[in-house]
């Protein structure tokens, strides 16, 4: 297939993605229909997905990612390519973007209340995001949560899809049908990864900035009882420097804006069973009677 | 020239008039050799806010620029560490290429990026000095026997060093060179002429013209240009710093030919005159020229390759022979560091040998228990089959 080029906005950034590999293609329309086109000549990241040459074209196939030029990763088997973009897009934005405070975090807003959902891999953090998504909430991040240095603890839009893993997919399938989910790619180094596509309505809303209320430290036990518990500020402030990308890259502005966040928002450890249950309880939080 | 970054280095007043198409390709090379912040340094030195640059383009400069400065800081931090730790030695502890800049503020400090910590020392405190580094955390990064051999027996320097804790990497010269490639500039003579950099500190950096030289000598000697026209970037603000008067000029020449040095003296030259524009008289160019002994083939050939190789390895400075220039620049490369007979089983090694090895190893860990709890493990296993 000859290399076709897309040319999209996500979130503060604008994206070109040139592939020769139709499912890389098919799958970012997929993904990405509903996000505007770029339309002007500049683009932040120039990114292509393509299949590996040589042997690595027949025998094993693999796909390479690249941001103009530059190999981030080593290749992966060619079933991959589509979450590899993804992948590689995060690449791209953690390692260059410096001007937010850029947090592995979920991100999300109801009737101006915002919740930042920060936990290790398997914790069930973007299985909570996206059972919330499904219910109205509206994506601000799944993954990197973008704070802005100004000291106004808010959190610039980053709607993309969702990245669901393992058992996950099969829960938000059930918990929510009309939920529109990309193709499965099993065996990836994260076990089985889908991505639910970001709403419309969150990506429109992408430059509409808002300010987290709540700190929230997620954690799925099965069979627990659905329980919200305060967390000393310090321990929040420490878990989250230990999840941003670069805070040891901002210094002082990464300090202080990490500071406005933690001193601003009432931070809590989270349990959860019941996806219902924990919707709920953050829904009767959003519309202040909790 | 194709190369819009060099445009944009050479006359950055120019950036005001990009259209945001050329600022989209400007990034992109300067992403490519690693020059976006020193591009953001070049611009606000001269637009001085006076033009409003569109916002988007410049942003990836500000942003790579914040990097390089929290570098800076953490690179001032590992060297005064590293003068204390050596302290013992009795030593001048010189500090080379990016580590040299930094902490002695000079002009290719600001905006760039530095990988590696890089000093020299007499070769005879060597042992000792990796005595005392181990003691402060640094430790050797490649393992196998053949590599530490390798580097001790024809190499310039110990074999690389990290820090445990902090990853930063360190190569302790003894020589500028490697002991294997094909001219010798003398580690006394360098050693006879350093600079310290204050009074309380015992860090040093190598003379004005050595610092020239030796920065020279990496670009257009042992290195495989992946940067080459960062380097070169480099040279060009360290002759505008260091060489402003004729004796300057003569003293440079001078020196190159006493470090035997004089080959990648010219070809600094030349490229700083032809490229950055610095102002480097006609006569000293011939003189500089003459001194390499070249023939005019030879010379006429390299500049061939210097043409292409020197440009940001991005698809939109490639002509056609870019890639086979590229090739033959790495062949060079190793070629220069090593004679033929030595650089063939070495090569060889490297490719057949040492994978071959590795193989083997693993195999035999994988069998062979390691540790208390891995043989429990087999033992449990061995019994559940």
């Amino acid at each position: 297939m000859n290399p076709q080029t897309l040319s999209l906005k996500v979130g503060p950034f604008s994206i070109q993605v040139t592939s020769g590999l139709p499912e890389v293609i098919s799958g970012v329309q997929h993904l990405y229909g509903h996000y505007p086109v770029n339309d002007n000549a500049f683009h932040d990241f120039h990114v292509t997905v393509d299949g590996a040459s040589g042997v690595r074209r027949w025998w094993r196939p693999q796909a390479n990612f690249k941001l103009d030029g530059i190999l981030p990763f080593k290749p992966l088997p060619r079933t991959q390519a589509l979450p590899m973009f993804e992948w590689g897009l995060n690449w791209c934005m953690t390692s260059y973007c410096h001007e937010y405070l850029v947090i592995h975090a979920a991100v999300v807003e109801k009737q101006g209340k915002v919740l930042l959902l920060s936990a290790p891999p398997g914790a069930g953090k973007s299985t909570l995001c996206a059972g919330l998504v499904c219910r109205g909430w509206r994506l601000l991040s799944d993954e990197l949560a973008f704070v802005c240095l100004d000291g106004s603890a808010n959190v610039v839009p980053l709607a993309r899809p969702v990245c669901l893993k393992n058992r996950a997919i099969e829960v938000i399938r059930e918990f929510s049908p009309e939920a529109k989910i990309g193709p499965v790619c099993p065996d990836t180094a994260k076990g089985d990864v889908a991505h639910m596509l970001a709403p419309e309505d969150s990506v429109n809303r992408s430059h509409e900035e808002a300010k987290i209320n709540w700190v929230i430290f997620p954690r799925f036990i099965q069979g627990a009882v659905t329980s919200l518990t305060q967390r000393t500020k310090a321990q929040s402030f420490l878990n989250l420097a230990r999840q941003s990308f670069n805070f040891n890259v901002l210094g002082d502005e990464g300090f202080e804006a990490l500071n406005h966040v933690i001193t601003q928002s009432a931070c809590y450890d989270f349990q959860y069973s019941d996806l219902d249950e924990a919707i709920a309880l953050f829904d009767r939080m959003a519309e202040g009677k909790g | 020239m194709k190369c819009l970054l060099l445009q944009i280095l050479v006359n950055p007043e120019s950036a005001s008039r990009l259209t945001l198409e050329e600022w989209d390709l400007l990034i992109r090379q300067a992403r490519s050799i690693d020059m976006l912040a020193r591009l953001y340094v070049k611009l606000k030195n001269t637009q001085n806010g006076r033009v409003a640059l569109p916002n988007k383009p410049v942003k990836h400069l500000a942003w790579s620029y914040k990097v390089t400065r929290r570098h800076g800081h953490a690179i001032r931090k590992e060297v005064e560490g590293l003068a204390e730790s050596l302290e013992p030695l009795g030593v001048p502890v010189v500090l080379l290429k990016g580590a040299a800049y930094s902490y002695g503020e000079l002009p290719p400090a600001e905006g760039r990026l530095f990988t590696d910590i890089d000093i020299l020392l007499p070769e005879k405190v060597l042992p000792e000095a990796e005595q005392l580094l181990e003691r402060y955390g640094w430790l050797s990064v490649h393992l196998d026997e053949y590599d530490q051999k390798y580097y001790r027996r024809w190499m310039h320097e110990l074999p690389p060093l990290r820090h445990g804790k902090r990853e930063t990497e360190l190569d302790v010269h003894h020589a500028i060179l490697p002991k294997t490639a094909r001219v010798h500039p003398s580690s006394e003579l360098l050693l006879e002429d350093i600079t310290r950099f204050s009074e309380e500190t015992n860090l040093y950096r190598l003379s004005d013209t050595d610092i020239i030289l030796h920065s020279a000598t990496h670009l257009f000697f042992d290195g495989e240009m992946q940067h080459g026209l960062r380097d070169l970037e480099d040279i060009a603000s360290l002759l505008e710093r260091f060489c402003t008067t004729e004796t300057d000029w003569q003293a440079l020449l001078c020196r190159g030919k006493a470090l035997e040095l004089s080959y990648p003296l010219f070809y600094a030259l030349h490229y700083c005159h032809k490229w950055f524009k610095v102002a480097v008289p006609v006569d000293i160019l011939k003189q500089a020229e003459s001194a390499t002994n070249a023939s005019f083939p030879r010379r006429a050939l390299m500049l061939w390759m210097f043409d292409r190789g020197l440009l940001p390895d991005h698809s939109s400075c490639y002509d056609r022979w870019t890639g086979l220039a590229r090739w033959v620049l790495y062949v060079r490369s190793h070629y220069l560091k090593m004679p033929v007979h030595l650089l063939i089983p070495h090569l060889m090694y490297k490719s057949i040998w040492a994978p071959f090895k590795k193989r083997l190893e693993e195999r035999k860990r994988e069998r062979k228990p390691t540790t208390l709890d891995k043989l429990l493990e087999q033992q449990v296993d061995a019994k559940s089959r």
